[in-house]
């Protein structure tokens, strides 16, 4: 099956800079694609060469393999930048309809899809000028006129960075729902929401590609149990005291249940042979003690952190 | 499909729901309308302007109503070229700067198509604006004057458009090739002024673009020039708006968005 997006040793220089250092990169489609990085790796530079905003220095990128820019492949793209640009005097339903016009929808295709699109994501109601919008309600416009022509693609630059809670969440929802239908790569440091929505990733490092594959097999590729262990017991506070005070306890955390504690240790095998004993010598009841799956916060940390 | 039609439409929008789209028109039909009264009443508002015993002194003779179109024309090469310049100096890269062009060049929409309907767009919008001016001027002339010859007030508003032409294309080349508006404009007053510059030398005001300031003002004193004088300024302005167009159109293909 043709990939969604194949990037093959991308190169893009900026005068001294180089911003991309041979990318290859491989999206399939129908997959969930969080494409991470730190400020300044490259992500919104792989996305520019994509859409044909920018131009590789040398390398390649293909979509759906149409050359960026084309008319086919204009055609099977959403996009939505971190900040998207609209005219202050048109209203949302202004944009929609003339971002319907530039695909060349069916009045009633056209009329139907902006209603439902501007529907979902919340400004269905709003009659005002986008001249007057906030960030988070331009970025959700942003995110309707990219599904105007319900794309195979949809590419995404920070899509939630200025959203509310509520207005992230509804976002991320319809992302899951996409799922299998469009093949949505967007770029984010946010790695919660790639935690969430995500079934595929990609981590870029100055340019370059670090590592790729499905979220659970970088998991297992990238993640590390050693030392990192989740502690329940009848009660945390008198044991957080207590660990404090061990040589082995690196670090304490709360868990994200109430009541258990994280913790960072010295090694995996001191921990658990340690912890037990000080639960008991304590009096308080052990209801949990399990190995702490890294987050992709930490493999994200320890991939790109350690080459800083 | 190059989002050309897509493209007009939204450019027409743009006019018609922007400041632009009434304050231009309002001002030339103030213009218009008050050029033919003040050459009529020239004479009367120097009376009123000056100390008694100076008035004598301008020896002014009757008005006609070439004096009119004289102000028509005056409001054209002295006014509105720097409107029509500011205008397209900030169509592209103001676009560009707000995010509003990677916008729409992400759809099916060519870079083509995207810098010929901001020129369609601008010089048809001073075309119908211009021609509605000349119109009024002549209504007005022929109220004033009781007589107005059609031919010259029309003529002179449509050489000066192919001189709006060659400016509008200078502006968007400048405006796709420099982000700052100021710097956009700044070149197309410049190409301006180079114009009336040349214009002085009789050799190239009658062969070149450099005639078309001097023609516009010949044809609405209803002294055109014969032949060739009147005919290449015209058509080798039309050709360098084309070769400007066309400059514009590949620099703006280059650019980064």
């Amino acid at each position: 099956m043709t990939p969604a997006i194949e990037i093959d040793g991308l190169v893009k220089e900026y005068g001294e800079h180089r911003a991309l250092d041979r990318l290859d990169l491989r999206v399939e489609p129908g997959s969930v694609f969080g494409f991470l990085g730190a400020n300044g790796a490259g992500k919104t530079t792989t996305l520019r060469i994509l859409l044909a905003l920018s131009r590789p220095t040398s390398g390649t990128a293909r979509v759906f393999g149409h050359i960026p820019g084309d008319a086919e492949a204009r055609g099977l793209v959403g996009y939505c930048p971190d900040v998207p640009g609209f005219f202050s005097w048109m209203t949302a339903q202004d944009v929609m309809r003339h971002a319907a016009d530039l695909f060349g929808l069916p009045k009633n295709i056209a009329q139907a899809r902006i209603g439902e699109l501007l529907e979902l994501t919340g400004l269905a109601e709003v009659k005002s000028k986008v001249g007057g919008y906030s960030r988070g309600m331009r970025q959700r416009l942003g995110l309707a006129q990219a599904l105007i022509n319900a794309p195979r693609l949809l590419m995404l630059d920070e899509p939630t960075s200025a959203l509310d809670p509520l207005g992230r969440r509804a976002v991320l929802d319809l992302l899951a729902e996409l799922r299998g239908r469009t093949t949505v790569f967007f770029s984010t440091h946010l790695l919660s929401d790639v935690e969430r929505v995500c079934d595929t990733v990609a981590i870029i490092d100055r340019g370059h590609l670090v590592t790729q594959g499905p979220l659970a097999d970088v998991r297992a590729e990238y993640g590390t149990h050693d030392g990192r262990l989740i502690v329940e017991v009848d009660d945390a506070a008198r044991l957080r005291e207590a660990l404090s005070r061990q040589p082995w306890v690196v670090r304490i955390a709360d868990g994200k249940v109430a009541g258990t504690l994280v913790l960072t240790t010295t090694g995996h095998d001191e921990a658990t042979a340690c912890l037990p004993a000080l639960v008991a010598s304590l009096g308080l009841r052990l209801l949990r003690l399990n190995p702490a799956e890294s987050t992709l916060e930490d493999i994200f940390v320890s991939t790109v952190g350690v080459a800083r | 499909m190059n989002g050309a039609s897509a493209l007009l439409r939204l450019r027409v929008r743009e006019i018609r729901s922007t400041l632009r789209g009434w304050v231009l028109p309002a001002a030339i039909i103030v213009f218009a309308v008050s050029g033919p009264l003040m050459a009529l009443y020239a004479s009367n508002i120097l009376a009123w302007a000056l100390p008694a015993g100076q008035v004598n002194i301008f020896n002014l003779p009757d008005p006609t109503p070439f004096d009119a179109y004289g102000q028509w024309t005056s409001t054209l090469s002295e006014i509105m070229v720097f409107v029509v310049i500011v205008l397209a100096a900030g169509a592209i890269n103001s676009e560009m700067r707000s995010g509003v062009a990677a916008s729409l060049l992400v759809k099916p929409a060519s870079r083509t198509a995207y810098v010929l309907t901001h020129w369609m767009a601008q010089f048809g919008f001073v075309a119908l604006v211009s021609m509605m001016g000349a119109a009024a001027t002549w209504v007005v002339t022929r109220i004033a004057f009781g007589q107005a010859p059609l031919g010259a007030v029309f003529a002179s508003t449509g050489a000066w458009l192919v001189l709006v032409a060659v400016l509008v294309s200078a502006s968007l080349l400048a405006s796709s090739a420099i982000d700052a508006v100021a710097g956009a404009a700044g070149v197309g007053i410049g190409v301006y002024f180079l114009l009336a510059l040349l214009g002085a030398i009789p050799m190239l005001a009658r062969y070149t673009p450099a005639g078309l300031i001097s023609i516009t003002g010949a044809l609405g004193a209803g002294t055109p020039p014969d032949g060739l004088a009147l005919w290449l300024p015209l058509v080798t302005g039309a050709a360098l708006a084309a070769i400007l167009l066309a400059l514009a159109i590949t620099r703006f293909r280059h650019r980064e968005l």
